[in-house]
Formats: structure tokens, C-alpha cells, sequence
């Protein structure tokens, strides 16, 4: 996940009405990271040449952005970018409010309890209806770590180091 | 159509059991549970319970806004797992 220079904030799902704007789904907690992004790059996910483009207009309908890209005026060119994500660079990254942590700076960071024991790796994380959860790799297991204060209890993104408090038999739930 | 308030919500008697005995001892032990049909009281709130959703325990912290919900909702069974750039980029501690 560290080693993937953009970071997607969102997906093109549709084209919306028929001026080339588009629909895009959310892949943040923090929609104006992307209401507030004017200069991004049009990324399939797997190359390393994204291209870069323009948000003329952006607004947030239902959970959903409705975008208007530069250059896209039609409901042909918006079917093309259809799949496609909205993202930037790791070093243009906007700082994000207390709380909220990007994924790609917490990939690879120890995850270790208030009395120093060593749990895992954070390496990703699952969605879940309630809060997410963590996914922590120690050797062949992995544990549900739930992103919810009470039990996440500091993260520090430049030490690379979050800790946690687990209730009695968290982390015996781990799954191999 | 919903449950008869008369009824008062569903709640497998063990898991309440347990959870009450915990308040009482105030004990923060994970309980596994497989019943996910069980409807989320206030007193659960402030504990973790692990959800089976058929193949592993999830772990759900119970927040008051899951109050009246049923606890399988919280725990899904099918899980799409996005690929690559798909994933989510950003991920809330909740408070």
C-alpha cells in the first residue's frame, strides 16, 4: 500500500445528467478533501501514468460526489472515465482533521498495547457498518482491530506507531 | 411488520446474562456470540462483542447509535473486498 504513488479519494461510477459531469463514490471518511481539490490526476488503479486533470466543480449529493472535470463536456467523454479514480500524490495530500488518518501512512506501522507488547503490523482495513477495523498482521495471524477511540488509544504517524488498548480477548479472536 | 412492543425487544437471555454480569463486575470482556438476531440494549453499550458472521467473530464495539439495531448488522456476511486503489483511503478513530 506505501509503495502506490497516488492515493485514490474516489471512483467514477457513472456519468450524471449530460453536461460530462460525473458520479463518483467516496473512498473517504473526509468528503472535502476532495470538495476542496482542484488540481488531481485521472488513475486506473495499476499504471504508473496517471493523468492529470482539473475539478472545475464539485459537490456532495447523498454520500456521493458529483464532479465536473475540465476538458469533459459531454455524456460520451464521461462514460469513458467511467472506473476510473480521482486521486493525488502522497506528497500533495491534504492534512486531514484529528481523528482521520490516511491508510497509506498507517501501512507498516507497529501496533503495540499501553504496556509495550508487540501485537502486529497495521496493514490495511476492512469496512464495517458500525466503525472499521483495523487489520493487524503478527507471523501468520491477523487481528480485527475496531478504529474506535476507547480502544485505539494514539496514533503517531511519523514514529509510525499506534497503540492500542485491547479489551480481555480482543486479540484472541485473531484468524490465521 | 415490526416486532409487538408488547414483546419488548428480542435478546438471547445467555448473551444479556453475561453482558449484565460484566456491568456488574465491571468487567470489558470480548463475548463471543453467535446470535445475531439478538437486538442491541443499552446496557451493552461500552462493550465489545464479537459477531460471528458465519466464518469468523468480528469484533463490534457497541456505540449508543447501534441501540435497537440486531447485532448481525454489524457483521456482515458477505464482504466484498476492494482491490488496490479501490480500498478506502482514509479511515476515522470513531469517538
Amino acid at each position: 500500500m506505501s509503495a502506490r504513488p497516488l492515493v485514490a479519494l474516489a471512483q467514477v461510477v457513472r456519468p450524471h445528467g449530460r453536461r460530462g459531469e460525473v458520479k463518483a463514490r467516496l473512498l473517504t471518511d473526509e468528503p472535502a478533501l476532495l470538495a476542496d481539490l482542484a488540481d488531481c490526476a485521472l488513475w486506473d488503479g495499476r499504471g504508473d501514468t496517471p493523468e492529470p486533470c482539473r475539478i472545475q466543480q464539485c459537490r456532495l449529493v447523498r454520500g456521493a460526489a458529483i464532479v465536473a472535470l475540465e476538458g469533459v463536456d459531454s455524456i460520451e467523454a464521461a462514460e469513458r472515465l467511467v472506473g476510473r479514480f480521482l486521486a493525488v500524490s502522497q506528497e500533495a495530500l491534504a492534512p486531514l482533521p484529528g481523528g482521520i488518518f490516511y491508510a497509506a501512512h498507517l501501512a507498516g506501522a507497529r501496533v503495540v498495547t499501553e504496556e509495550g507488547l508487540e501485537v502486529g503490523v497495521f496493514v490495511g482495513l476492512e469496512e464495517a457498518p458500525g466503525h472499521d477495523l483495523w487489520v493487524v498482521k503478527a507471523g501468520g495471524r491477523e487481528h480485527l482491530i475496531p478504529a474506535v477511540a476507547e480502544i485505539v488509544r494514539r496514533v503517531d504517524v511519523a514514529a509510525r506507531r499506534i497503540t492500542i488498548r485491547p479489551p480481555e480477548g480482543l486479540l484472541e479472536l485473531s484468524s490465521p | 411488520m415490526g416486532r409487538s412492543v408488547k414483546k419488548g425487544p428480542y435478546v438471547d437471555l445467555t448473551l444479556l446474562e453475561r453482558v449484565e454480569e460484566m456491568n456488574r463486575s465491571r468487567q470489558k470482556k470480548v463475548l463471543k456470540t453467535w446470535s445475531r438476531r439478538s437486538t442491541i440494549l443499552p446496557e451493552f453499550v461500552g462493550h465489545t462483542l464479537a459477531v460471528h458472521n458465519g466464518k469468523k467473530f468480528i469484533p463490534v464495539y457497541i456505540t449508543e447509535n447501534m441501540v435497537g439495531h440486531r447485532l448481525g448488522e454489524f457483521a456482515l456476511t458477505r464482504t466484498f473486498r476492494a482491490h488496490g486503489a479501490a480500498q478506502k483511503a482514509t479511515t476515522e478513530v470513531k469517538t
